[in-house]
């Protein structure tokens, strides 16, 4: 099972040390793709990989850009939500809890379809209204990825939020602490390894993101992975496998560090929040 | 100076009051129990005190002054929770401190007083460590420096012992009265140990189904309970029934269930010929001597030996069953005895108040009937 799970992956990793032009044929272990892609130069093949203002880095720049904002902006609201939702009663309260988690299992294709039509109405009625000629492009990707990730952060938050002893909120008040005091001093930091975990998350996924960001890019705001799916078009060589490791190794990282924290000052891990 | 009048709660999806119509006096200084079983309402009092919880009605005020509407982070009182509710990732000395944190006090006030209070709950040297890292005891006297470092004009306590083993409560109880005699305190003491209660506490309520029952000093409520739950739930209690024969004051006479006269002294005398009354009789002021073999005589027929005293079942002629601890032994199982007592041990017992009903549709509770009727 776990053969079946991980063997196209060994592949892809192996394939990547090919020191061939084409993937499929073995010719021997070299360094030379990543040389390429960290460096511009070096490799057997540079003109496989396109560098420079529509080229690699670019869309590494791009990527890195767009999962910053979307991480930042996601958390915020995220935890927000999980406050709402857990400490706050509001007429409405529980419809709202079950959209919150409907995008994580909306198809991400309807998701990333419903937005485009949405950008583009929008769009046209800006353009009605008086206002400039709006494009797709960076900002639409945020937004979409922003969509998506909140839900996720909320998640994470919230199980946390539901295992706060409330007897330390009560406690705080009333000992002088003024509610947005008793936040920051307990809640919050009671929060945090999950407000962490859950932004780490998001930042992988945006990073990793390919069908929202497709249907949202427009021209010229390229990611990683649009990239690497058009450097496929072109020709399939072991940068891409390269590319694709590259990709592997940095997700698995984040969401190693997610759990770590999670599991080291999560529920009953770290001594610091045992009783 | 704290007082509640006419106090109503009731929680949100449920159908008797929590608190129903609480009124107490607590003077300055006092160190006041509540008394009673678990879900009678008490730690409820103590929230609504807190502001943790809003009454529906009903007034409590502090000095003078309404603490209705009033945030809980606004009032001057605070609270030693159950389980303490220490704050897990702040070490002793910041849990300490919180209070005077969120003021605004200034470090070095904060610093000399955080330094008093440790003194003061004998906790120097661990001001570095958390919460995690103390014992139960040592978690204890966090939680009373924490709120003890504001000055607060009650201090509530919300069953504090409760999850020490018994030496260290018994350790405990008396550091307490101790600190709230030299520092002048007014405790407000909420617990279920009737003897941490009369121990403790210059004066008590005995609450039950969310009422106060009664209030007085220990001996009073120990000595003159006015209804049959406050008999009952603190101390051993005998209750006997019987039919008044001849009215008066303060004496009357009463025929028990199997004939026997007894002289009752009730001062507040006002029971007519032929009421049904309930009287009782603490077992320990119950004495015994062995009966010559001539006069009609009660029967040993169950003992416990309990150290310092011991416990015997004697029943009498007719069919009546009575406590009786006593120091010394000497009797046995069997043994023919005189059963005496003190003309004023004996009392009457009111029966329980209604249970209050908030609201129209409820049904009232019944009546709490007397459990150890033996006739």
């Amino acid at each position: 099972m776990l053969g079946f799970i991980y063997l196209p992956i060994v592949i892809l990793v192996v394939y990547s040390f090919n020191n061939s032009r084409f993937t499929g044929v073995w010719q021997g272990f070299t360094w030379n793709w990543y040389r390429l892609l960290l460096t511009g130069s070096g490799g057997t093949f540079p003109e496989t990989v396109g560098f420079g203002r529509y080229g690699l880095l670019a869309a590494l720049g791009n990527s890195l850009v767009v999962a910053a904002v979307t991480t930042v902006v996601a958390t915020g609201l995220g935890t927000a939500l999980a406050l709402g939702l857990e400490r706050v009663r509001w007429p409405g309260r529980v419809a709202v809890e079950a959209l919150v988690l409907l995008p994580l299992v909306i198809p991400e294709i309807a998701q990333g379809v419903s937005l485009l039509v949405f950008f583009t109405g929008v769009f046209r009625l800006w353009q009605q209204w008086g206002g400039g000629q709006l494009t797709l492009g960076l900002p639409t990707v945020t937004i979409g990825h922003i969509t998506f990730a909140i839900s996720f952060v909320t998640l994470v938050v919230r199980a946390r939020l539901a295992a706060l002893d409330p007897r330390w909120e009560e406690a705080a008040m009333d000992l002088g602490a003024n509610p947005w005091q008793t936040l920051w001093r307990i809640t919050l930091p009671w929060l945090t390894p999950a407000v962490v975990s859950g932004a780490l998350l998001v930042f992988t996924l945006s990073l990793d993101d390919f069908v929202v960001t497709f249907f949202t890019a427009g021209i010229g705001a390229t990611t990683l992975p649009v990239f690497v799916y058009g450097m496929i078009k072109f020709s399939v060589t072991p940068a891409i496998n390269a590319i694709s490791t590259l990709m592997l190794l940095a997700s698995t990282l984040l969401v190693v560090l997610a759990w770590g924290i999670q599991g080291e000052r999560g529920n009953g891990g770290r001594k610091e929040w045992q009783t | 100076m704290l007082s509640l009048s006419q106090v109503w709660k009731t929680y949100r999806r449920e159908a008797r009051p929590a608190v129903a119509g609480v009124d107490l006096q607590i003077q300055a200084g006092e160190f006041f129990a509540l008394l009673g079983p678990s879900g009678c309402g008490k730690t409820t009092t103590l929230r609504l005190i807190a502001g943790l919880e809003t009454p529906d009605r009903g007034e409590i005020r502090l000095g003078g002054q309404s603490l209705v509407g009033v945030p809980p982070f606004q009032r001057p009182v605070h609270t030693v929770f159950q389980n303490y509710a220490l704050f897990p990732h702040l070490t002793v000395a910041r849990n300490i401190s919180f209070g005077l944190e969120v003021r605004g006090v200034s470090r070095g006030e904060i610093r000399s007083r955080v330094g008093e209070m440790l003194a003061l709950v004998r906790l120097d040297g661990l001001a570095h460590r958390y919460p995690r890292e103390l014992s139960g005891g040592q978690q204890q006297r966090v939680a009373l420096a924490r709120a003890l470092i504001q000055k607060p004009q009650v201090l509530l306590l919300d069953e504090p012992l409760g999850a020490l083993d018994l030496q260290l409560r018994k350790q405990m109880q008396s550091e307490l009265k101790q600190m709230q005699q030299q520092l002048g305190l007014t405790f407000l003491y909420v617990t279920h140990d009737q003897e941490e209660a009369l121990t403790l506490s210059n004066r008590l309520a005995v609450m039950q189904g969310g009422r106060v029952l009664q209030v007085g000093t220990p001996q009073q409520v120990y000595e003159q309970p006015t209804c049959y739950f406050v008999a009952d739930f603190i101390g051993e209690s005998n209750f006997l029934t019987g039919q008044v024969v001849e009215p008066g004051c303060p004496w009357l006479q009463v025929r028990l269930r199997n004939d026997q006269p007894v002289r009752v002294h009730h001062p507040g005398g006002n029971l007519s010929l032929g009421a049904a009354v309930t009287l009782m009789i603490r077992p320990e002021q119950v004495q015994l001597q062995p009966a010559t073999p001539t006069e009609p005589a009660a029967r040993i027929v169950a003992m416990d030996y309990l150290g310092l005293d011991t416990r015997y079942r004697v029943q009498l002629p007719g069919g009546i069953e009575l406590q009786v601890r006593q120091a010394g032994g000497g009797l046995h199982i069997g043994e023919r005895v005189q059963v005496s007592w003190p003309p004023t041990a004996l009392r009457v017992i009111g029966l329980d108040p209604p249970l209050p009903v908030d609201q129209e549709h409820r049904q009232p509770p019944p009546q709490v009937a007397p459990r150890r009727e033996t006739l």
